[in-house]
């Protein structure tokens, strides 16, 4: 639809000689919002929400009714998404929550007739988004940094309402002496206590981008953000990562909160520090000393980004091949990338899945409903496909193909209540 | 690129490519791009008529039975317009033409060698060339030879070339394809522990997240 501002500057500029155009143009808008405006009686809710990148750069969302089985050509079901809107999204209960990266707002969308239509929206201002937690049946934690990368920031949002409940700065230390900017990995909340990961990085100059070696967990008060704690831990670096990207935690059943280092030279850019998944146990607020699962030193010997639970002490890893890449220049484009089973407790590699190699640097690839994980492979010699994980009989088949001009599945996310 | 029906609803519809939502923009706020303008009468005449029927085909309800509203032209005014166009058009290719003389950056012209030296530490300075548009980050310096390709680059860059190109880095055995009227980001140092780092402006995302915080806080993207 014609914004009023829009229609103001066009007024201003085009009405002496190209009167006709604003006519044209107005009417056009008219036309177009009476299409928009049209009650959607038939707008069923479907469960699952595909997010895909094709040849172009040009991203899709669609909503499907089941992974199992079919195919999909995005061009043919739905239009492309306008620039603004990128992959950092967060769904819940039918709604999408967005971050926009150049003007800071934060919009929440719905899809109406197959197309992403926005419900309303708020600016957050001098933050930048690394991580969320919903925290309420409505309440959204949203925990990143300031503009500058320095200095800790949350907003805690109503998001029925689209209100902003509270917001201001993280009780955490400030980067010192050579380091200059923060990464916060992952945000966990136990009752009234918060558990934030975050680490330091040096300024970036010189051809030169790396990571403290050096991690934090803090704990805080919430909802006040006052520090109570925190803990050094030195056995690996960059903890988590950016969660509206890709996962790199998970609670098990047991109230254990566990979270992946990721130093690896897509995050981190720290290689020389180990992939590792550790541990929080439910009775503590500090990692397990004892509990150290190194992937790098694993039948792996890689590094690794994305980690998500599949119930029962399992859990699925996407690990890069770092005899199949360059460099950051291609490391999202060609496929390298491999799932592994592991034994959580045990700190066991089970397996490799005998997939295609998948390519994209991060994605969030794989959705866990019951016994079956859904994992999105994108390879171009097989094709784009979600195939389906039976966990309990640890059997791989083909599920729904993606076709036509989709070159990436970015996100496989579960629409509808019931979400992780 | 044709402004049409379907593409004005696209840009309603926020859909657009980058490409389509200038071509748009370009055709509202521009009367010099606008051919109809130019066109005779008749021409001018029929052009509009076949647009109002290409737009009451897609509105839900438009009344076809009535003539849509047309606004009369005005012949004096638009060749007014046009001659004032033409002048002030000339004007500003004179104005050009000498602010170019005198800020092109240093040239050999028998080697098509281009340096370029960017000693701020915060500023980023934005060349405009024959074959590309660069912009060159804080403390870069940057030798392109557009005939051959090849550069020598130490720092960051954000290129956009107006044709197809390829480049060879020195240091580097590698030829690097980019594609006309896309934007890329190389970054390139003989020391440090990045090395060199060719990715399209719209692949950021899969940078580490710090590199593109300094990248999209570096050249404003």
């Amino acid at each position: 639809m014609v914004s009023k501002k829009k229609q103001q500057h066009l007024l201003s500029f085009g009405i002496q000689k190209s009167w006709w155009k604003v006519i044209v143009w107005i009417g056009m808008g008219f036309g177009v919002a009476a299409c928009h405006h049209a009650p959607d009686k038939k707008q069923r809710s479907l469960p699952y929400s595909l997010h895909l990148l094709d040849k172009n750069n040009q991203e899709y969302i669609i909503g499907v009714d089941n992974l199992d089985s079919g195919i999909i050509y995005p061009e043919q079901v739905t239009e492309m998404l306008p620039d603004s809107v990128s992959r950092n999204i967060i769904i819940r209960d039918g709604y999408y929550y967005h971050l926009r990266r150049r003007s800071k707002i934060f919009t929440r969308y719905q899809l109406q007739n197959g197309q992403l239509k926005a419900i309303a929206a708020i600016p957050l201002n001098d933050y930048g988004e690394e991580n969320y937690l919903w925290v309420g049946k409505d309440s959204l934690l949203l925990s990143g940094l300031n503009t500058a990368s320095d200095a800790g920031r949350y907003y805690l949002l109503n998001t029925q309402k689209m209100t902003v409940i509270a917001s201001g700065a993280f009780d955490i230390t400030r980067p010192e002496g050579i380091y200059k900017s923060a990464s916060i990995g992952f945000v966990t909340k136990r009752k009234d206590r918060l558990l934030v990961g975050y680490t330091f990085h040096p300024a970036m100059e010189n051809g030169t981008y790396t990571t403290s070696d050096t991690m934090y967990v803090a704990t805080l008060k919430f909802p006040s953000m006052e520090r109570i704690a925190v803990e050094k831990e030195w056995r690996s670096t960059y903890p988590g990562g950016i969660n509206t990207i890709q996962r790199n935690d998970f609670t098990d059943e047991q109230g254990n909160f566990y979270f992946m280092t990721c130093p690896g030279i897509a995050m981190g850019h720290h290689p020389t520090a180990p992939t590792a998944i550790l541990r929080i146990p439910a009775n503590s607020m500090g990692t397990d000393k004892n509990y150290f699962f190194n992937l790098s030193a694993s039948v792996i010997h890689n590094h690794a980004y994305g980690l998500w639970y599949l119930g029962n002490g399992r859990a699925l890893v996407r690990a890069e091949r770092k005899d199949l890449f360059t460099g950051l220049s291609d490391h999202y484009s060609v496929p390298h990338f491999e799932f592994y089973l592991l034994d959580i407790e045990k700190q066991q590699v089970i397996k490799k899945l005998p997939l295609p190699l998948d390519k994209g640097t991060r994605k969030e690839c794989v959705l866990v409903n019951g016994n079956t994980a859904y994992i999105a492979v994108n390879n171009p010699d097989s094709g784009n496909y979600i195939w389906k994980y039976d966990i309990q009989n640890d059997r791989l088949s083909k599920g729904l193909q993606l076709s036509g001009v989709t070159d990436f599945i970015l996100r496989i996310d579960r629409l509808q209540p019931g979400t992780r | 690129m044709k402004v049409n029906a379907d593409l004005l609803k696209r840009y309603h519809l926020n859909t657009c490519t980058p490409e389509e939502e200038q071509a748009v923009n370009e055709w509202l706020f521009n009367n010099e791009t606008d051919p109809l303008i130019l066109h005779s009468q008749e021409r001018a005449q029929s052009a509009r008529d076949d647009m109002w029927n290409e737009i009451a085909s897609i509105l839900p309800e438009a009344d076809t039975t009535e003539p849509p509203v047309q606004p009369a032209p005005k012949r004096s005014a638009t060749v007014y317009a046009f001659w004032r166009g033409a002048v002030a058009a000339t004007l500003l290719l004179a104005l050009l033409g000498a602010a170019y003389m005198y800020l092109r950056p240093a040239a050999d012209p028998e080697q098509g060698l281009q340096a370029f030296q960017n000693n701020s530490d915060s500023r980023v300075s934005h060349i405009s060339a024959q074959t590309y548009n660069l912009a060159v980050g804080p403390e870069t310096t940057a030798l392109v030879d557009a005939q051959s390709g090849a550069i020598d680059l130490s720092g960051s860059i954000l290129i956009s070339p107006k044709k197809d190109m390829e480049l060879h880095f020195e240091g580097s055995t590698q030829t690097i394809r980019l594609k006309k009227a896309q934007t890329y980001i190389i970054l390139n140092s003989k020391s440090g522990n990045l090395g060199l780092i060719v990715v399209n402006e719209k692949n950021l995302i899969n940078l580490p997240p710090g590199i593109q915080k300094k990248i999209i806080h570096q050249f404003g993207i």
